[in-house]
């Protein structure tokens, strides 16, 4: 039991520091092919570098960085939480809600993207070229963390009525006969009258 | 609480509801007016409603269509399901969750086609709406997050009703010579006086019954003589 709950806060570990690496990482990049030279558009959940640069790195459309870190940390809080007996019943919840906050999150977003794959495939371009949208590494990261958040969240929530049996266990132990005719445990069974007479 | 749970769970349906109806109501609108003309463009989170730019400003919906409805159909499949198993009661939390970071991204979306439009450099400045779809979308989350927290049940009564239930146990801390629960305290000195008296008395009727056990053996011999 003990493992478990270690697995399950392990994992939301885990999924809370791949979601705000993976923040940082380039998440896609759009090449542009419209009007004179090709321009390509990288984006993280932060910012969107271009090349070729026009000054300063701007901010994402989808300037999603903050939730992300925000949904990591609840996380990362009803991790710890769920490690405390006392405290395990606020942590479950915490846990829960941040895991399915990120996994919101990154769901919006892929399905967001798509869109934009799908506008910018309807621009305008000469020579028949087209424009391109390519997932890049961050995409795959902030997915696997919020898939690993919810498998740790339910593996979370899951050793719901296990604690009462876990305390049972370590304080004394009652055994409770169902019947009176039942020989004790670690007894030796009583034979009857009769059978004492008989010989 | 269970008044409470199930209020918990009522509110989950208006939550689950109010995100499927905000998908479809306006998401944002974006306005100008050129040459005394308004030209208009509005979105739901599904598709444009409106383009009076007809592709120019290259605006689309903000995508949380979706999602919303992924999160009131586990929200609404668990409130249903938790009447039956209480384990399901896990779901509201993970939708109202769900429904918190699709809310925040929609408002990010809104703020980022404001961003964008900026970047144009128009000479007339475009009026950025948000719409009534998003701010239904924060207000189920919000209510999501109420209703969920409703629904859970608090620890302290399912270890306390178990207890009542099972064997009590008094353990009794410190050491052994102090007085049991619910005992006297036992005097030793005089009771052993008494105790000492009480079985001689008793005695006395017993010795008549030493006479009997002689008297036993003379009964065989008389079937010898």
């Amino acid at each position: 039991m003990i493992d478990r709950r270690k697995i399950a806060a392990l994992l939301l570990i885990l999924g809370a520091a791949l979601a705000v690496v993976g923040s940082f990482e380039d998440t896609y990049r759009t090449i542009y092919r419209g009007f004179g030279p090709d321009q390509s558009m990288t984006t993280t959940l932060w910012i969107v570098t271009l090349d070729p640069p026009q000054g300063d790195p701007r901010d994402a459309y989808q300037a999603l960085g903050w939730p992300v870190v925000i949904a990591a940390v609840l996380m990362v809080v009803g991790a710890v939480l769920t490690t405390r007996q006392r405290v395990a019943f606020v942590g479950k919840p915490v846990a829960m809600g941040g895991a399915g906050a990120l996994a919101g999150i990154v769901f919006t977003y892929l399905l967001q993207v798509q869109r934009e794959a799908k506008t910018i495939s309807e621009w305008p371009v000469e020579n028949g070229r087209s424009n391109v949208l390519d997932i890049l590494g961050g995409m795959y990261v902030i997915g696997a963390a919020a898939i690993i958040g919810l498998v740790g969240a339910g593996l979370a929530q899951r050793r719901q009525q296990e604690p009462v049996e876990e305390a049972d266990e370590e304080e004394v132990v009652v055994h409770q006969l169902g019947n009176d005719d039942d020989t004790p445990p670690f007894g030796i069974a009583i034979p009857d009258d009769e059978q004492r007479e008989t010989p | 609480m269970t008044t409470r749970r199930a209020f918990g769970a009522i509110l989950v349906f208006v939550a689950a509801g109010l995100a499927v109806a905000a998908t479809f109501l306006s998401a944002y609108s974006v306005q100008v007016e050129v040459q005394g003309r308004t030209l208009r463009y509005e979105a739901t989170s599904w598709i444009t409603e409106r383009d009076d730019f007809r592709g120019a400003l290259l605006l689309g919906p903000i995508e949380f269509g979706e999602p919303a409805v992924a999160a009131a159909l586990v929200m609404a499949l668990c409130a249903v399901l938790s009447f039956r198993v209480p384990a399901a009661r896990v779901g509201s939390l993970l939708g109202a969750g769900v429904l918190v970071g699709v809310a925040w991204s929609a408002v990010v979306g809104v703020r980022g086609t404001i961003e964008k439009l900026r970047e144009l450099d128009a000479p007339v400045p475009f009026d950025v709406e948000q719409g009534d779809g998003v701010t239904m979308l924060i207000v189920a989350a919000g209510v999501g997050v109420v209703s969920a927290v409703l629904h859970q049940e608090l620890p302290r009564r399912v270890l306390s009703e178990p207890a009542a239930d099972d064997v009590v146990i008094h353990q009794i801390e410190g050491d052994d010579s102090e007085t049991p629960p619910y005992g006297f305290p036992v005097l030793v000195e005089p009771l052993e006086h008494r105790e000492f008296e009480k079985p001689q008395e008793p005695k006395a009727p017993e010795g008549p019954s030493e006479p009997e056990e002689p008297t036993k053996p003379e009964e065989p011999k008389e079937p010898r003589a």
